[in-house]
């Protein structure tokens, strides 16, 4: 009797975690194809683009990129150079040191002959005590904010508040902009002004080469976790993120690289410190507020601005930084509960916010009770063995053609890589990816969501091996 | 469904495989060509009266070839362009998608021209398109094609709906300059608040008298975003009367508006407004007090003798900011700052 009634549960549950497939994947492919209009449209509206009469506008809008470094030593006054480098008419890099032990101060003075100054500026957002500012004699652009260490949130706030543009431009330090990018991320605020952040493209800098702190020479990674991280990246860029733009919005801009207004960012009191997913938190808050307040709230993904990031290749590194990024989510959609099925936010609230809880946070935890229901169920014979292999084939298959899809959209329209052989490396990584690696990433993410639920919010060491650097042109 | 997800599959790579070929032998079949119709027309930009003729290309490369070239030249250089076939057969083709019904079509059209410097009333027309995406991308053609009646639709642009088609009619008026100002003019008697801000806008980067005028009309207009648009241009254009209106703007109830009137002194470098200026240290609002902080600093030593005196002020926030401004270096004090 009791064996029968764990019988009909189990294959109730199976029917359950199968409807959540066919709805989650449903999704993804809608999602694919919202991405492949919105690639169409982009393409024809960026063809034949002059972007020079930007360059020399008087009405363009001043962008900010606040850096913040924190013992930084070896990279810092090249990343600094690749900044101040730019394509922007009206270009202004703060970068905040963030009470580095090491000789990142140092070595920025010698550089960029900094100076000391006491500049006006309004603390609008509190921040950890700032020392000094300085002002560069060879780059009026350039400003060094030094303050006592505070966590990436708190430096970006420091620099939030000393910054002089109307528009801000967050990156991570080991974060390498393409030179063009900030000329392609700044459109959407000057065709709409209802925008109130953009977001570009984060590609696996890993294996490319680089050189002047820009990726000369786009290449496939050739490791393992690298390279299934690539497609990874590629898949939610390229239409993850840009299928958004035209089913609700989206509610993240990668803390790696993305624009926004500064006024909006400082009237939301800039980037939270108890959170460790701090760029979601801004985004989710801005559309909130923008919605409430009835200001801009528009938040767009543009994909041809790329900027290129190092992705971890230890398991220990990614999975501490995908338990982060889960801890992250969790703690943001717990913040902004009220927007979950909330007619008052349209989009957002009726199809963005609940896909996240339901996809991304709570689908790790169904994807383990479903592989653990179809053992306990193959194991009592509940479930049929023939239909869980068809099962796993299907869901495997399904995966490997959206990878697929990203590749395409890739070759078809930006193809930052230009041989062959890196496109077959992706799609040994595109048939790989689900073998494993996806696996591993929910074991990551259901641990993030643990330390969650235990109260756990540090951010856990960093290591990367470091960009391979080619030799400088001479 | 694993026999259809298998067809797919091989479809999928089967694409992006022929696409990857395609791409590789176009790419080896065109390199010479190309390379040859770049110099071709590069020998055609330099002076070269008598250039060979262009290697057959495929439209879209030859869009491409003729786009590099003239991005690089002026208006006037870019005739030496025209004497190609080539060139006569893409200015034709964009014509008539000036026409078209699809107004992705249209702008493609109306962009093609601008490219070539080329183009008459079928460009002309699209000012007027219902798509602002197509307008906007006409405003950057007319600037090239300036004649009276377009420049007089691009300050309509001002008070356009669009933001894309106000902020490209701004930065076009203020390519334009002087010719832009008769119609400027005339524009600022118009009773829109949003409009008025924006044309102010431009008027604040064309400084001339004739501006003043309407300027001074604006500056007690009930809306502070027009005020402080007004408080700008008049210290963009200067004079007795309009540095008059601009102190009177000093003591305005709006933030925005004592901002700009502080910056603007500080600009006009009117050290009589030295005073005035020292009374906004102690403003309540901020940006007020900053403004007034680098106007004064801008003022040179009259300036810089009622930041000191201020030092000793009884109101903590004019003497902290006093102190602010005066520890700035010389390097950013006339023109450094940025608001």
């Amino acid at each position: 009797m009791a064996g029968e009634a764990l019988t009909s549960v189990l294959a109730g549950f199976a029917s359950a975690v199968l409807a959540y497939f066919v709805v989650v994947n449903g999704f993804q492919t809608a999602l694919l194809a919202s991405a492949g209009t919105a690639l169409w449209r982009h393409r024809s509206r960026v063809w034949q683009e002059d972007q020079s009469p930007l360059l020399g506008s008087e009405v363009t809008p001043t962008i900010s990129v606040l850096a913040p470094a924190h013992d930084e030593e070896a990279t810092v006054a090249e990343s600094v150079t690749a900044l101040l480098t730019l394509s922007y008419p009206t270009l202004e890099v703060v970068l905040v040191n963030d009470g580095s032990a090491d000789a990142t101060l140092p070595t920025l003075i010698d550089t960029f002959e900094l100076s000391p100054i006491h500049p006006i500026f309004e603390e609008r957002v509190a921040t950890k005590p700032v020392q000094g500012l300085y002002r560069s004699g060879i780059h009026p652009g350039l400003l060094v904010v030094d303050k006592v260490n505070g966590g990436k949130a708190d430096a970006l706030n420091a620099g939030l508040n000393c910054a002089t543009g109307e528009l801000v431009c967050a990156i991570d330090a080991d974060t390498l902009i393409e030179p063009d990018a900030l000329l392609r991320v700044v459109r959407p605020f000057l065709t709409r002004d209802d925008v109130v952040a953009t977001g570009g493209t984060i590609r696996v800098a890993n294996g490319s080469q680089i050189r002047g702190g820009r990726v000369v020479d786009a290449r496939a990674p050739r490791r393992f976790l690298a390279g299934c991280q690539a497609v990874e990246y590629l898949r939610a860029f390229l239409f993850g993120r840009l299928g958004w733009n035209h089913l609700g919005g989206n509610l993240i801009i990668s803390g790696a690289f993305g624009l926004f207004r500064r006024d909006a960012m400082l009237d939301a009191g800039g980037y939270v410190h108890d959170t460790v997913g701090e760029d979601m938190e801004l985004v989710a808050d801005l559309r909130r507020r923008g919605r409430d307040n009835g200001t801009a709230s528009r938040v767009e993904f543009v994909p041809d601005p790329v900027a290129w990031t190092e992705v971890p290749e230890t398991l220990r590194g990614l999975g501490r930084q995908r338990d982060r990024w889960q801890r992250g989510l969790a703690d943001v959609l717990r913040r902004h509960r009220r927007l979950l099925a909330n007619a008052r936010y349209r989009g957002l609230g009726l199809v963005v916010f609940p896909y996240y809880v339901v996809v991304e946070l709570l689908g790790p935890v169904v994807e383990a009770l479903g592989v653990a229901a179809v053992l306990v169920g193959l194991a009592l014979g509940a479930v049929d063995a023939r239909f869980a292999l068809l099962f796993v084939a299907v869901a495997y298959g399904w995966s490997l053609l959206l990878n697929l899809a990203a590749l395409l959209l890739e070759e078809c329209s930006y193809r930052r890589y230009h041989r062959a052989t890196d496109l077959l490396v992706l799609l040994a990584w595109s048939v790989a990816e689900g073998i494993g690696y996806r696996q591993l990433t929910v074991v990551w993410r259901l641990r993030g969501l643990w330390h969650y639920l235990r109260g756990r919010t540090e951010w856990g060491a960093m290591s990367r091996r470091g960009f391979e650097v080619s030799p400088p042109y001479t | 469904m694993l026999t259809v997800e298998a067809a797919t599959f091989a479809a999928v790579v089967s694409l992006l495989a022929a696409r990857v070929c395609w791409r590789r032998a176009r790419t080896a079949a065109l390199r010479a060509r190309l390379h040859a119709a770049r110099t071709v027309l590069a020998r055609a930009l330099a002076g070269d009266e008598t250039p060979s003729s262009l290697p057959r290309l495929p439209w879209k490369a030859t869009v491409e070839v003729f786009a590099d070239a003239a991005r690089n030249v002026d208006v006037s250089a870019r005739q030496a362009l025209a004497s190609f076939p080539a060139y006569d057969r893409l200015a034709a083709r964009a014509e008539r998608w000036c026409a078209s019904r699809r107004w992705s079509r249209r702008r493609k059209g109306v962009r093609l021209l601008t490219i070539l410097g080329a183009g008459g009333d079928a460009a002309a027309r699209l000012l007027d398109d219902p798509r602002a995406e197509v307008r906007s991308e006409a405003a950057a053609w007319a600037v090239q094609h300036p004649t009276a009646p377009r420049i007089a639709r691009l300050v309509e642009m001002l008070a356009d709906d669009a933001h894309a088609c106000r902020l490209v009619a701004q930065a076009a008026l203020i390519r334009l300059g002087s010719r832009a100002l008769e119609p400027l003019v005339r524009h600022l008697h118009q009773p829109d608040p949003a409009a008025l801000v924006s044309a102010l806008g431009v008027a604040a980067r064309l400084p001339d008298a004739s501006l003043r005028g309407p300027a001074l009309a604006h500056r007690r207009h009930p809306d502070p975003a027009v005020r402080a648009g007004a408080a700008r241009v008049l210290a963009a254009v200067g004079g007795d009367e309009a540095v008059d209106a601009v102190q009177q703007c000093l003591t305005d109830t709006n933030t925005a508006v004592r901002a700009a009137a502080a910056q603007g002194l500080g600009t006009l470098g009117h050290w009589p407004s030295a005073p005035s200026l020292a009374d906004r240290l102690g403003d309540p609002a901020w940006q007020v007090r900053r403004a007034a902080g680098l106007a004064l600093h801008r003022l040179g030593a009259p300036g810089r003798l009622y930041l000191q005196r201020a030092l000793r002020d009884s109101d903590a926030f004019a003497a902290d900011m006093a102190h602010q401004t005066l520890d700035l270096p010389e390097a950013l004090a006339p023109g450094g700052e940025t608001s």
